[in-house]
C-alpha cells in the first residue's frame, strides 16, 4: 500500500514537473514567426502577390521549411532563409501560424458581432 | 484617442486572434499606464510602436516622436533615379499607425534626452516622460572638407536628395562621367552603393555609353561579392571602373571634383556617400561608444543608460544596417519591451535560444533584372548575434525583379501599415 503510495505521489510530482517543464512559451513562437512578416505580412497576412502563412497548416510548414534546408543546391532566397532556423525553431513557427487559423471559437465571435450589428 | 480593447482587436482585421491562438492573451488583463515612447519614425520606429500595441493588446500607450508626418524609404530608392519608381510611392504615412493600431505621432523634434529622469525635451512642445524609450533616429555623416549636400547629394537618405542627384542624371548624355564614393564599412545598406553603380551604369549603357568610377573606401565589395563582381566584370566593364581602399580627402562642390588618396576625379553627376556614424541625438545624449551606440542584443537595451534601446542603423552590433534588420530588430526590442513591462523575464533559456533576426533584400542590376541576398543571425548565448547562414542569388534575372516589389510592399506593410 505504502508502496503504491509512492508511485502515486512520484507520477503526480513527475506530471506537475513536465506540465512546467515542457509548457511551451508560446510568444516566443509568436516572436519567431514575426520575423517572417517581413516578407509574408503581419500574421502571415502577405499582399500582393507573396504567399500568406496564415493558412498554412502546421504539418505543411514543417514539411515545406524541411524541404528547402534539404535541397541539394540552394537555389532560391527562401532555401537560404530556411537554413537560418533549428528543426525546433520551424516547428515553433509552424505551430504559431497553425494556431492563426479559424476556429470554432473565432466563427461564434464573428456570429456574434454579426448579431450585435444588425 | 481612445480604443477599447475589443476595436483595437477588430481594427486589427484579425478578431479573436488573442482568443484563439493565445500568443498575445498572457497580456490581456492587464491594465498599466505604462508609456513607450519611440524617437524616429524609420522601418524601426514604426515596426516597434506597432509591435509594442499589437503584443500588448493596446494596452501600453505609445508616443511616436517625428517632426515629419510619413518616412521616405531608402528601400527602392535607386529606383527613382533611372525612373522605374515614383518617390511619392516611397512615401510611408503614420496616420495608418495611428488609426489602425492607436499610436499617438507627435510632430515634433527633439531636442534632448534625460536618461536619468526618463524625461525628453521637444522643440516645439514641452516635455515628455518615458518608462521605456526606443531610439531609431538611423545615420548621421562623416562629412568630407567641401562637400555640399545641395551641390553633391549623398541620396542616401531618401527624399530631396534623392530628387537632385535624379535631376543630376536627367542630364547626363552619352560620353559623360558619373564618379561615387562607397563609405567605409559599417555603413546603411551594404549592397546599396554597389546596386546604385549597376543602375547608373545601366542608365549611361541605354544612352549609348559612359563612365561610372567607383571609389571604395574599402577592401572590396561588400554584400553580393559574387553579383556585383560578375555585374561589373561582365555587363558593365566598358562602363564601370572600379577603385577599392580609397580616402576621400576633400571635395570642389562647384566643380564636382574629388580629391582622393588615388588622385583627383572630375565627374560630370558626383556622387559622395560619406563615411557614416550614429545619429547626431545620440552622442548628444551619451548613448555612443565611438560611432555607434553599444546594446545587448536580446533586447536593443543601452548598455549605457537602462530604459533606453536603440535599434536600426545606430546600434552597435555586428549585424546589417537595412531596413529590414531594423524591422527585424524592433521585434526582438518590443518582445523584451512588453515582457520587461509585465514582469516577466527576457533572460528565460527558452527565449534566448530563440533570439532571430534576419536581413534580406533584392538590388537592380539592370533595368528590368534583380538580384537577392539573405542573411540569418542568432543569439550566440553570451552577448552578440552570430551569423547563422547567409546566401545571394546565383543570377539576376527578371523573375527577381518582380519579386523585389513584392518583398518591398510587404516590408512597407509589416513596417507601416
Amino acid at each position: 500500500m505504502y508502496q503504491s503510495k509512492k508511485v502515486i505521489m512520484v507520477a503526480a510530482l513527475f506530471t506537475v514537473w513536465s506540465q512546467f517543464s515542457f509548457a511551451e512559451d508560446t510568444t516566443i513562437n509568436r516572436l519567431l514567426a514575426s520575423q517572417c512578416a517581413q516578407c509574408h505580412g503581419t500574421y502571415g497576412m502577405a499582399v500582393g502577390e507573396m504567399d500568406g502563412l496564415n493558412d498554412e497548416s502546421y504539418k505543411d510548414l514543417v514539411e515545406d521549411l524541411n524541404d528547402m534546408r534539404g535541397e541539394d543546391s540552394l537555389e532560391n532566397i527562401m532555401d537560404h532563409q530556411a537554413m537560418g532556423y533549428t528543426q525546433e525553431q520551424i516547428e515553433r513557427i509552424a505551430r504559431f501560424y497553425d494556431s492563426l487559423k479559424v476556429t470554432d471559437l473565432q466563427e461564434s465571435e464573428d456570429e456574434e458581432e454579426q448579431e450585435e450589428d444588425k | 484617442m481612445t480604443i477599447n480593447r475589443r476595436k483595437f482587436i477588430k481594427n486589427l482585421g484579425i478578431a479573436s486572434l488573442g482568443v484563439a491562438s493565445s500568443p498575445s492573451s498572457i497580456f490581456a488583463n492587464t491594465h498599466s499606464s505604462k508609456h513607450v515612447v519611440v524617437i524616429g519614425g524609420g522601418f524601426g520606429g514604426a515596426t516597434a510602436a506597432k509591435y509594442l500595441r499589437l503584443w500588448s493588446n493596446g494596452d501600453i500607450k505609445v508616443t511616436l516622436i517625428d517632426p515629419l508626418q510619413q518616412h521616405t524609404s531608402c528601400v527602392m530608392s535607386n529606383l527613382v533615379l533611372n525612373e522605374r519608381q515614383k518617390l511619392k510611392n516611397l512615401r510611408l504615412y503614420y496616420e495608418t499607425l495611428k488609426q489602425k493600431y492607436g499610436v499617438e505621432h507627435l510632430k515634433d523634434k527633439v531636442l534632448d534626452i534625460d536618461s536619468y529622469a526618463q524625461k525628453i525635451d521637444l522643440k516645439h512642445g514641452e516635455s515628455i516622460s518615458y518608462d521605456k524609450l526606443i531610439i531609431s533616429t538611423g545615420i548621421g555623416f562623416k562629412k568630407v572638407s567641401g562637400h555640399d549636400f545641395r551641390k553633391v547629394p549623398h541620396a542616401w537618405i531618401a527624399g530631396s536628395q534623392t530628387n537632385i542627384l535624379k535631376n543630376q542624371l536627367a542630364e547626363m548624355e552619352a560620353g559623360d562621367t558619373f564618379v561615387m564614393s562607397i563609405p567605409k564599412s559599417p555603413y546603411r545598406c551594404p549592397p546599396g552603393p554597389y546596386e546604385r553603380a549597376c543602375v547608373v551604369a545601366d542608365m549611361l549603357k541605354r544612352r549609348g555609353g559612359g563612365n561610372v568610377i567607383v571609389l571604395d573606401a574599402n577592401e572590396g565589395i561588400q554584400a553580393e561579392k559574387h553579383t556585383f563582381s560578375k555585374a561589373f566584370n561582365g555587363i558593365y566593364s566598358n562602363i564601370i571602373d572600379y577603385h577599392t581602399n580609397v580616402k576621400i580627402n576633400e571635395v570642389d562642390s562647384n566643380a564636382r571634383e574629388v580629391y582622393t588618396s588615388d588622385g583627383t576625379f572630375e565627374a560630370d553627376v558626383l556622387n559622395i556617400i560619406p563615411n557614416q556614424k550614429a545619429n547626431r541625438l545620440l552622442k548628444t545624449a551619451s548613448l555612443t561608444d565611438g560611432d555607434w551606440a553599444p546594446v545587448d542584443p536580446i533586447s536593443y537595451e543601452s548598455t549605457i543608460f537602462s530604459n533606453v534601446h536603440i535599434i536600426g542603423d545606430a546600434q552597435a552590433t555586428n549585424q546589417p544596417k537595412s531596413a529590414h534588420m531594423a524591422n527585424s530588430q524592433a521585434k526582438v526590442c518590443a518582445d523584451a519591451i512588453v515582457r520587461s513591462l509585465y514582469n516577466l523575464s527576457i533572460y528565460s533559456f527558452e527565449r534566448l535560444e530563440n533570439i532571430t533576426t534576419n536581413s534580406a533584400c533584392y538590388s537592380p542590376i539592370t533595368y528590368n533584372e534583380a538580384s537577392w541576398l539573405t542573411a540569418n543571425f542568432a543569439y550566440d548565448g553570451v552577448s552578440s548575434m552570430k551569423l547563422k547562414h547567409i546566401g545571394e542569388a546565383k543570377e539576376w534575372s527578371r523573375e527577381n525583379y518582380k519579386e523585389m516589389y513584392a518583398w518591398a510592399n510587404n516590408l512597407f506593410f509589416d513596417s507601416f501599415y
